[in-house]
């Protein structure tokens, strides 16, 4: 196997935005040449010790900057470093890496994107990517997450949805109350696509999130007509 | 300053072992990006190791780390001592 090239920069903190109450958008300066794909992460150096946590990066690969989401709902090393971090300050970062990213395997024919909570995040570069380059086959997004009050990035689905006809998103909560007046799926994301009477003949999947529904949703795919082989996924833990 | 990690020239012998914890391996892969001349993923999306000296002693340790799971643990032939995770 050839050795991949992981580049090693500092990025300094450009720009961080609280998005949702546990959700924080951190930007940073992006070093010239930096390569990666749609759907990879940023290694982050989290203390002194020398361990690391690895996050998705939610930028395109033709933005400025590069930009990841923080759930900072677990207050972890990677999260307490994030919540408390300011502009200007500095981080040992390493990447892009990993084998997440787009096949778009040319017989496929359409591709289904499956997230929980922060597993959305790759899948913004990787939609944008798909669509901004013309792609004509469906793509659809099922996103699951607790409550409303926790989405983020709702609208640029929606600007995509409006753009795209053949982009279309799902977004199910699971713990939304019986007094709210959300009118989408509610429930796991799992068991919102077994309720969907839909056939993925011939699609292509990419799921990433925990990992149960990483893999409730292999095992209902497979029964819905996608391949094992063309399923992708990245689990969070 | 980037340097670039995972090289392609693969030392005679090395001093640190690495070793994956199989039950705590999520296949993130970071590993393989780091280092991938010392681990790869096998068939089920876990780190295997191909050689320990694949890599030099600094892109073991570096895989070793940024592992977000702590799968992979360093241990120093000269001591016989772990050195990886603390």
């Amino acid at each position: 196997m050839m050795a991949m090239a992981v580049k090693q920069f500092i990025g300094k903190v450009a720009e961080k935005k609280n998005v949702a109450p546990n959700f924080w958008e951190i930007y940073f300066d992006k070093p010239e040449g930096l390569g990666g794909q749609a759907g990879q992460y940023l290694s982050v150096k989290v203390n002194e010790e020398g361990e690391r946590r690895d996050y998705s990066l939610a930028s395109r690969l033709d933005e400025d900057k590069l930009r990841l989401m923080v759930d900072v709902a677990p207050m972890g090393k990677g999260s307490t470093l994030f919540y408390n971090c300011k502009v200007g300050d500095e981080m040992e970062l390493m990447g892009p890496m990993g084998n997440f990213f787009l096949r778009e395997n040319a017989d496929s024919s359409g591709l289904l994107f499956v997230a929980t909570g922060s597993g959305v995040v790759p899948f913004r570069p990787m939609i944008y990517e798909l669509l901004e380059k013309g792609e004509k086959r469906p793509v659809r997004l099922h996103w699951g997450m607790k409550t409303d009050g926790d989405l983020f990035w709702v609208e640029e689905w929606k600007e995509l949805a409006d753009k795209y006809e053949n982009f279309e998103f799902d977004i199910v909560l699971s713990r939304e109350g019986p007094e709210s007046v959300w009118h989408g799926c509610r429930g796991h994301v799992q068991d919102c696509l077994v309720g969907h009477e839909q056939i993925w003949n011939g699609w292509e999947a990419y799921l990433c999130g925990n990992q149960s529904m990483i893999e409730d949703v292999q095992q209902l795919l497979v029964t819905r007509g996608i391949v094992k082989e063309k399923v992708y996924f990245e689990k969070f833990y | 300053m980037a340097y670039t990690a995972g090289s392609d020239k693969a030392p005679v012998s090395t001093k640190y072992q690495v070793k994956v914890i199989n039950e705590k391996c999520i296949g993130a892969a970071s590993c393989v990006a780091v280092a991938a001349m010392t681990f790869k993923l096998n068939g089920e999306n876990k780190a295997d190791i191909i050689d320990q000296d694949g890599n030099v002693d600094e892109e073991k340790m570096l895989a070793a780390q940024s592992c977000p799971t702590a799968a992979i643990e360093v241990w120093d032939t000269a001591s016989n001592q772990k050195i990886w995770p603390k």
